[in-house]
């Protein structure tokens, strides 16, 4: 029995290490000394953290801070004089490695620019960043952990986890831009969504299709969506342009972590399809490309922002993915010629020059640029405290990134806040590994596009397929 | 079940020593104990806050880490349910506390409740599990070793398909809002502004911290004494080799079938603190990966042993939040927005994660329990 007992004790002892060792750090960051920015992983280059810190005291005492540039101005949590801290949950490990690097480092471009020109509000921007590997039970530990050093939320990686947060962030006031798509997410007044929800990314994809590759009324279109809330959304998208446009969708739900729908193309080639749609994982694209090329099915694919993924064009399958493929996104690629996109490639090949590039560091700048000017907006109407940065934020309308976002308008909360697409296609000679087709456009059916919550159609679990045909009226959204 | 007796010599040590004589009655070690409980409960009022939430995932995985050690490590069955018992757990009791529709904008989402006072849903969760668990019997008790955890994975993927189809009951995608827990009284969650105990706030991750310690003490107490009474000695007979013991009079396939219901029980317990940690369940939480992990906790501290289990859930759950916040600080640890270095923090852990296993496996097939058992002998030796 010696021995249980003292593996009990010794358990017990291993939790109130841990414990001390992580809480103890937190203690001595309440003292106004350097040790805080020791103690905290603040990413900026530009700014002098140490020098800074000293003049740091802790979240709650710097609700008084006297020494800010306006006399009168509120501040939040995660504010001192001289700095604002951010919080930034990504993924730097999981599924959406890549995608998550990406933006983070855009979001490094675009604050180390406005650092070094002042910052916002007399103060530079920091982050608190946390690798949450797309895992909600991680990342929602994350933000309990941090919730209260940061004033807002930078980045906040991945629809599930952000879904699984969205009561937190009402009740804390937590200003956050997702890293993420799904009109599910619109309902929350402090969420920032940084472009086009995919329901209208796939509208405006498939108009791209019927104009440009030769996709008619009549046809037949086969669709394989993620059993999500996010292949929800573009099954919606693809529901309303069959009933507008007057061709037949074959849908196919097909569970979000399967990496092969084999049965299913099969299924659209004898139905003899005009064009296949995807809102599924890099996984699955990689996976049904080939498998079309292979059998024969030479129709072009078109699929939304996260079916991409830069390493396709280094595998032994390269040939498959390039030749047909697709891919609507609200942001440009990192290879555009536009003025916007040229200068995140210039400051990109400046601070990272080994790294190879991701497209997804357009948005991460386009996405730091729209929090930097609520920021401002906020800094303007003198209050930055949460409460002052949801009515800075209500106050916004049109917000221009310069060509690297669609056109932006935040002036009716929970409608889509953007409903233009550029579309690329895969190219080993670009930059990021998309070559861009298309200015930024909209559909008319974008345009007119309005969220119901009840229109949305239920995703089927089920084997059988959703089949929409012209005829068919679905109860979907309208104007 | 051969080949992981071998590997366990300090685990049939403590059949041995269990089973020669009477329990000595030692009081310091239980004062201490009693000692190192206040002193945890205390914990998140004498250290800061941001770890709490932390710490309650840590006693959270700790309790369902000894249901799994139940199965996999006293009896011997590998399971692979264990995300599907969580799951009955958090949306059972999600389902029994909750009204019945919640109005969304003025329309009601037709979602199913039962209203029961939250203790007892969470009660009913529990024995729901329970049933569930039992009503696996005719396969649970009947497969052992891999073909156990291959034929337990189908629970997973039953639980998996529940949640996105049953949206009436789980809310599909978007989820649903779990009520909070409220234990005569004392109820998980934010009040503005919180009392203050100590000078710290008593907020809702206080609160679930103090809930999960007495249920993590509650469920040790409970699984030490089962595996070290009558049924624990029948269940490692039955785990080292099940034709002896069943010619000493163990009935297999009742033995099997009530180590699988007890572990799901536990489980179910963890599942409803998990429900209350998250405030809000997804869908995407309970997949194969959380069985893996769980899986990684007891091997990692050690098959057969409740501090073991206690152990390895400490270290899983702390090691990726550490290593996200100080492992800036390790030489060659790519740090802030730099790019020089050979891992992020994130990969770091996930290397430490991997190697600790291999490690372990290596040179003590013991754990974690095994490796600081030798502490105080080392001591003694010195």
């Amino acid at each position: 029995m010696t021995r249980t007992t003292s593996r009990a004790g010794v358990a017990l002892l291993t939790v109130l290490a841990v414990g001390l060792a992580g809480c103890g750090t937190e203690k001595t960051s309440t003292a106004p000394a350097a040790t805080t920015a020791a103690a905290a992983p603040v990413t900026t280059a530009a700014a002098g953290a140490a020098t800074t810190a000293a003049a740091a005291t802790t979240a709650a005492a710097a609700t008084t801070a006297a020494a800010a540039p306006k006399a009168d101005l509120k501040t939040g949590p995660g504010m001192s004089a001289t700095e604002i801290k951010l919080g930034v949950i990504t993924d730097e490990t999981g599924t959406y490695a890549a995608l998550g690097k990406g933006t983070v480092q855009g979001l490094n471009l675009f604050w180390d620019e406005q650092n070094a020109a002042g910052g916002v509000c007399g103060r530079k921007v920091t982050f608190v960043k946390r690798d949450a590997g797309y895992d909600v039970q991680k990342a929602v530990a994350a933000y309990n952990e941090i919730k209260d050093q940061v004033l807002a939320l930078q980045q906040q990686l991945g629809s599930p986890m952000t879904t699984a947060l969205l009561p937190q962030i009402d009740a804390d006031k937590m200003m956050t831009s997702p890293v993420s798509w799904a009109s599910n997410l619109l309902a929350s007044k402090y969420i920032v969504m940084a472009g086009t929800p995919y329901s209208v990314e796939m509208i405006d994809g498939i108009d791209f299709l019927m104009k440009e590759k030769g996709l008619k009324a009549g046809d037949k279109v086969g669709m394989i969506y993620a059993n999500s809330e996010y292949g929800k959304n573009g099954f919606l998208g693809a529901t309303i342009m069959a009933k507008a446009r007057g061709f037949e969708l074959i849908g196919e739900a097909v569970d979000s972590k399967a990496a092969e729908a084999t049965a299913q193309m099969s299924k659209f080639k004898d139905a003899g399809v005009k064009a296949v749609l995807l809102t599924h994982s890099p996984k699955m694209t990689a996976s049904v490309l080939p498998w079309a090329v292979a059998n024969g099915l030479n129709v072009p694919f078109l699929g939304s922002n996260p079916t991409w993924d830069p390493e396709f064009l280094k595998g032994p399958a390269k040939d498959a993915l390039v030749s047909n493929f697709y891919v609507a996104q609200s942001a440009s690629t990192f290879n555009d010629a536009g003025a916007g996109p040229s200068k995140v490639r210039d400051l990109f090949t400046k601070k990272y020059p080994t790294v190879e590039p991701q497209n997804s560091v357009t948005f991460g700048y386009g996405q730091a640029n729209i929090f930097f000017q609520i920021l401002k907006k906020a800094c303007d109407l003198g209050d930055m405290s949460r409460d002052g940065l949801a009515t800075a934020f209500t106050q916004m309308k049109a917000i221009d990134t310069g060509g690297i976002l669609s056109p932006i308008d935040y002036s009716n909360p929970g409608q889509p806040p953007a409903r233009e697409v550029i579309v690329a296609s895969p190219d080993a000679g670009a930059k990021g590994g998309l070559k861009q087709l298309t200015p930024l456009f909209s559909a008319p059916e974008a345009k007119a596009f309005t969220l119901d919550k009840q229109a949305i159609p239920v995703a089927t679990t089920a084997a059988p397929a959703t089949t929409v045909a012209p005829t068919t009226v679905v109860p979907v959204a309208s104007s | 079940m051969s080949e992981i007796v071998a590997e366990r010599p300090a685990a049939a040590a403590t059949v041995l020593s269990v089973s020669s004589g009477p329990r000595p009655v030692r009081r310091g070690p239980l004062v201490a104990k009693i000692v190192l409980v206040v002193i945890a409960a205390l914990l998140p009022f004498v250290a800061g806050r941001s770890w709490t939430s932390v710490c309650v995932l840590a006693l959270t995985a700790a309790i369902g880490a000894i249901a799994l050690n139940l199965l996999v490590g006293t009896t011997g069955q590998l399971s692979l349910a264990q995300p599907f018992f969580l799951v009955v757990g958090a949306y059972g009791y999600t389902l029994f506390a909750s009204q019945p529709v919640k109005a969304i904008a003025g329309q009601s989402d037709g979602s199913l409740g039962f209203h029961l006072p939250p203790l007892l849903a969470a009660i009913v969760a529990v024995i729901v599990a329970g049933i569930l668990g039992l009503a696996f019997s005719p396969i649970s008790s009947r497969l052992r070793g891999i073909y156990l955890g291959v034929a337990s994975l189908a629970l997973v993927e039953i639980g998996q398909h529940f949640i996105k189809s049953a949206k009436n009951m789980t809310g599909g995608f978007t989820g649903r809002d779990v009520p909070p827990l409220n234990i005569f009284g004392f109820v998980a969650k934010d009040e503005t502004p919180n009392p203050t105990f100590l000078g710290h706030a008593l907020g809702k991750s206080e609160r679930l911290y103090l809930i999960a310690l007495l249920l993590l003490v509650g469920v040790a107490w409970f699984t030490n004494n089962v595996i070290h009474g009558r049924p624990g000695r029948a269940l490692q007979a039955l785990r080292d080799n099940q034709t002896s013991a069943a010619v000493m009079g163990v009935d297999v396939r009742r033995y099997k079938a009530m180590a699988f219901m007890t572990s799901a029980m536990i489980a179910a317990v963890a599942g409803v603190l998990l429900s209350q940690f998250f405030g809000h369940l997804v869908p995407d939480n309970w997949d194969f990966d959380l069985a893996v992990s769980y899986l990684a906790m007891v091997v990692i501290g050690g098959l057969g042993s409740v501090s073991g289990s206690i152990l390895g859930a400490i270290f899983v759950t702390f090691l990726p939040f550490v290593m996200n916040r100080y492992g800036e600080h390790i030489p060659g640890v790519i740090s802030g927005s730099g790019t020089s270095g050979f891992a992020t923090p994130g990969q770091l852990s996930a290397l430490i994660f991997g190697g600790a296993i291999v490690l372990l496996l290596l040179f003590e097939p013991g754990g974690l329990a095994a490796l600081f058992r030798r502490i105080p002998r080392a001591f003694k030796r010195a």
